[in-house]
This record gives C-alpha cells, sequence and structure tokens, in this order.
C-alpha cells in the first residue's frame, strides 16, 4: 500500500506542476527580483523571430517612444524615451502545432534616451539576467539596431 | 395500489404502445444524404486512409453509418452532428476552399485531434475506428509539416507592408463599424499590455496577444480560470516577412481580435463576446452573428483552460 501512495503522490505533484505551468508561461516572465519585471508592461512596439537561432523578441516602448514610433517615419526618438528589447528562446505552443511562442529568456536590452543624439543601453543576459558591460561598438550597434525598428501597424 | 392494479391489468396494452412509438418514430427521418463529391481532398494515400476512417462519417459526402446509428432517436442526433460537421469542414467540396483556408482547415482539424477534442467522445465511444493511435496522429502531422513554407518573402509582399506603413505613420483611424453581434470596436487596444506573442508558422503571420487592465490584474492575483468579468482581450496579427537570412519581422496588418469575458450578456457564446475586423479598412468579420459559432468550435480543445489558448506571461504584482 505504501509503495502505491508515494508514487501516487509524485504523480499528483507533476500534475499540479504541469497544471501550473498550462496557465503561466512561467519560464517566458520575469520575476520580481530582477528589478526590471516591469519592462514586459511596456506598449508594444513590435516583434520580430530569428528563425536560425529559434529565437523571437518583443520590443516596447514607454509612452514618449510608441507616441513618437506611431506618428515618424524617422527615428530620432525624443528625450526621455525607453525602448527595451525582450528576446526569448522558442518554444512550441502545447495548445496549437503550428505556432512558436516565448519559451527562455534570453536577454533584456533597455535603451534611453537623453537626446534625439545621445542614448545608453543597459543590457542583461542569460535566463538569471546577468547584467552585461558592452563595449562601445557593440553598444552603438545595438542601440542603431533597437531605435532602427519600425512600430508594427495598428490601424 | 390503484395505478398498480392499472399497469398489471393493462400490461400488453402498455408494452404495445411503447413499442409502437418506437416504430412509428422510427418513419421520422431527418435523412441523412450523401449529395455527390465536387473534389476530394488530394493528400499522400497514407493520409487519406486516416482521414476516410476517421473523419469522412461526418465531415464527408460518403457518409457511412452503422445500423444503430439509424435508429431514432439516436439517428436525429446524428443527422445533426453531420450536419453540422458538414458545414465546419467538408472534405469532399475541398475545391471550394482557397489553398491557404485548406491549410488552415487541416491545422484546426489537426489540432482539434491532437487537444483530443475531435472524434467527438460519444462518437468514439461507439464508432472504435475513429480514435486515432499516436503513430496516426504523427502522420498528419508530418504531413500539415510538409504544407507549411519558410521561404523568403516576395517583394510584393514586402512593397504591401511598406505602403502600408506609409499610409499609417501619424493617422488617425475613422469610425468603425461593430461586428454582427454588435460588439463594438475597442481602438484602445493599442496601448494595452502584452501577455504573449505567437509566431504562426503554419500561416505566415505574427501575433502579439493583449490584455486590458482587468484582465492583467486577474494575471497579477492569481485568477485567470475563469477569467473575471470584464477581463478583454485583443490577439493583432501581421504578415510575417522574412528575409533571406531567417529574420522575421511584422509586415502588414492583417486583423484584429477580442475576446470579452462576460458569463451573463455572453452566456450562449461560451461566456465570451467574440469579435474580429480585418484589414487596414477594420472590416467586421461575419455575415451574422452566428459567427461566433467558427470561433467557439476552434477555441472547445481549450474549454477547460475557459477558452483561452494563450498561457500568459506572469506579470508581477507591484
Amino acid at each position: 500500500m505504501k509503495n502505491l501512495t508515494i508514487p501516487g503522490f509524485l504523480t499528483l505533484l507533476i500534475l499540479t506542476g504541469c497544471s501550473k505551468e498550462n496557465s503561466y508561461n512561467e519560464s517566458a516572465s520575469l520575476s520580481d527580483s530582477t528589478k526590471i519585471s516591469s519592462v514586459l508592461e511596456g506598449k508594444v512596439l513590435t516583434s520580430m523571430v530569428n528563425t536560425k537561432e529559434k529565437t523571437m523578441a518583443t520590443l516596447y516602448g514607454n509612452d514618449i517612444a510608441v507616441e513618437y514610433a506611431r506618428n515618424s517615419k524617422d527615428h530620432k526618438y525624443p528625450a526621455g524615451s525607453e525602448l527595451s528589447l525582450v528576446t526569448w528562446s522558442q518554444k512550441e505552443d502545447v495548445h496549437w502545432y503550428g505556432a512558436n511562442i516565448p519559451g527562455e529568456i534570453k536577454s533584456v536590452e533597455i535603451v534611453k534616451y537623453q537626446s534625439p543624439n545621445a542614448a545608453t543601453l543597459v543590457c542583461y543576459q542569460g535566463k538569471n539576467l546577468e547584467l552585461q558591460k558592452p563595449d562601445f561598438k557593440t553598444a552603438v550597434t545595438r542601440i542603431a539596431f533597437i531605435s532602427n525598428q519600425r512600430a508594427a501597424v495598428l490601424p | 395500489m390503484h395505478s398498480q392494479n392499472f399497469v398489471t391489468k393493462h400490461k400488453f396494452l402498455i408494452t404495445g404502445v411503447l413499442l409502437a412509438a418506437v416504430i412509428g418514430i422510427q418513419f421520422v427521418r431527418p435523412g441523412i444524404e450523401n449529395p455527390p463529391v465536387t473534389e476530394n481532398i488530394i493528400a499522400p494515400h497514407d493520409v487519406q486512409v486516416i482521414l476516410k476512417k476517421a473523419c469522412y462519417d461526418c465531415h464527408s459526402n460518403e457518409t457511412q453509418l452503422l445500423w444503430f446509428d439509424k435508429i431514432a432517436p439516436a439517428s436525429w442526433m446524428v443527422a445533426k452532428d453531420v450536419k453540422d460537421a458538414r458545414h465546419v469542414l467538408n472534405f469532399s467540396h475541398w475545391d471550394s476552399l482557397a489553398p491557404g483556408d485548406q491549410k488552415a482547415k487541416l491545422f484546426e482539424a489537426f489540432n482539434q485531434i491532437s487537444l483530443g477534442a475531435m472524434p467527438l467522445k460519444q462518437y468514439a465511444a461507439l464508432h472504435r475506428e475513429a480514435k486515432l493511435s499516436a503513430a496516426e496522429i504523427l502522420i498528419l502531422k508530418s504531413y500539415i509539416t510538409s504544407l507549411v513554407s519558410f521561404k523568403t518573402s516576395d517583394t510584393s509582399l514586402v512593397n504591401a507592408a511598406n505602403h502600408q506603413y506609409d499610409e499609417w505613420t501619424g493617422t488617425k483611424s475613422a469610425k468603425v463599424k461593430p461586428a454582427p453581434n454588435g460588439i463594438e470596436y475597442i481602438p484602445d487596444f493599442k496601448n494595452w499590455k502584452a501577455i504573449s506573442t505567437s509566431d504562426r508558422f503554419d500561416n505566415g503571420t505574427m501575433r502579439v496577444i493583449v490584455a486590458n487592465d482587468i484582465a492583467v490584474k486577474a494575471i497579477k492575483e492569481n485568477h485567470i480560470n475563469p477569467w473575471p468579468n470584464g477581463a478583454t482581450f485583443a490577439k493583432i496579427a501581421w504578415d510575417e516577412l522574412i528575409d533571406s537570412t531567417g529574420k522575421v519581422q511584422t509586415g502588414a496588418f492583417k486583423q484584429v481580435e477580442f475576446m470579452i469575458k462576460d458569463d451573463n450578456k455572453y452566456q450562449k457564446t461560451a461566456g465570451w463576446g467574440w469579435a474580429r475586423w480585418k484589414g487596414m479598412q477594420l472590416t467586421p468579420y461575419g455575415k451574422n452573428e452566428t459567427f461566433t459559432q467558427e470561433c467557439i468550435n476552434c477555441h472547445r480543445p481549450v474549454k477547460d483552460n475557459d477558452f483561452v489558448f494563450t498561457m500568459p506571461l506572469h506579470l508581477q504584482p507591484k
């Protein structure tokens, strides 16, 4: 009887574990302990996929950045604009074969504009989102890449 | 005492009446006819065999009923099921669907099967052959996967996206007509929070799912099954633009779809108000309010998830 009870209990544990993962996409979320979990609450500017690397990313913006990107074709973001690019590895959607959804978080890159000509990049990488110190050239390339994304059309 | 006497006395009469009724209803036949097949689905032989065995009794004009399907009142239910099933998907009129819609139907059918929503439980219980084995499901999966193309987007798709973007930047949206079920367009969805993204390689679209404040609060407070009344989602879809290095960006805007939770107001439609607007003109989808049946049918495999496919990001309370 005892032998039967323990596997039974384990199954129950596994099942509850699964059902939780089924309701939330936990692996793709940011825990409060990262201090940057609020980046996921910005407005969406656009999203992208890299089929070779099997990653997907969403570009978020604060109100100033979003207002600007949705109304202007150039990419000269005004002072106070903040853009956050969150990149995930992709995983299959268990509810829909034919879709990939965010898996593990890979990186968070935050661009802040002090003026249209001056921006800084803060970069976190890996599952634990460790703060990186990108060299000057990388920072310039990434700021340009992130800032040059077009806002997705929303009628 | 009196009634028991009645039963004993008229035992034969009662049996006779019941028997007559059972025989009588056999003449009330809704009738399942097999209209001509215009064009069957063209697929590899092993796929055809599986579809014929598991799906064709309801989803084609080649319905083959077993003897017990033909006895009323069961036959009435069978007739209704077959009629509904043919309306949703009919492999005998495959040519009536555009190639993109054929692929979409196959992916939907596959997901209904793999999530256990199809074949219907009551049908599978009596028709064992309709239940697919893991090996058969794999054959279907590899077939539909072979239909997906990952090639670089052609210039017309890129040009369409560029043109749309140029026209759009800086313009304000015009008045939008309500959906046929009376649901009004909600322009504010552009400012809602994202709860997931979906790279739909089955139909070449990128999707972002956003949620209103009530839904976001429910996420933060772990009350998402069932979702509270007022929780509203918008699923926004764009063409995917794939470049030669395999990088994908959002292209032309395709549509936006809403789910509005209200288990009183939308009791008849699974507790949700459903609506879809297509293209830059935001044309409401559906000829009449029965379009919601399509939405519910597709979402039925996730009914235990309050009909919601999306597994939201776990946004944090602050």
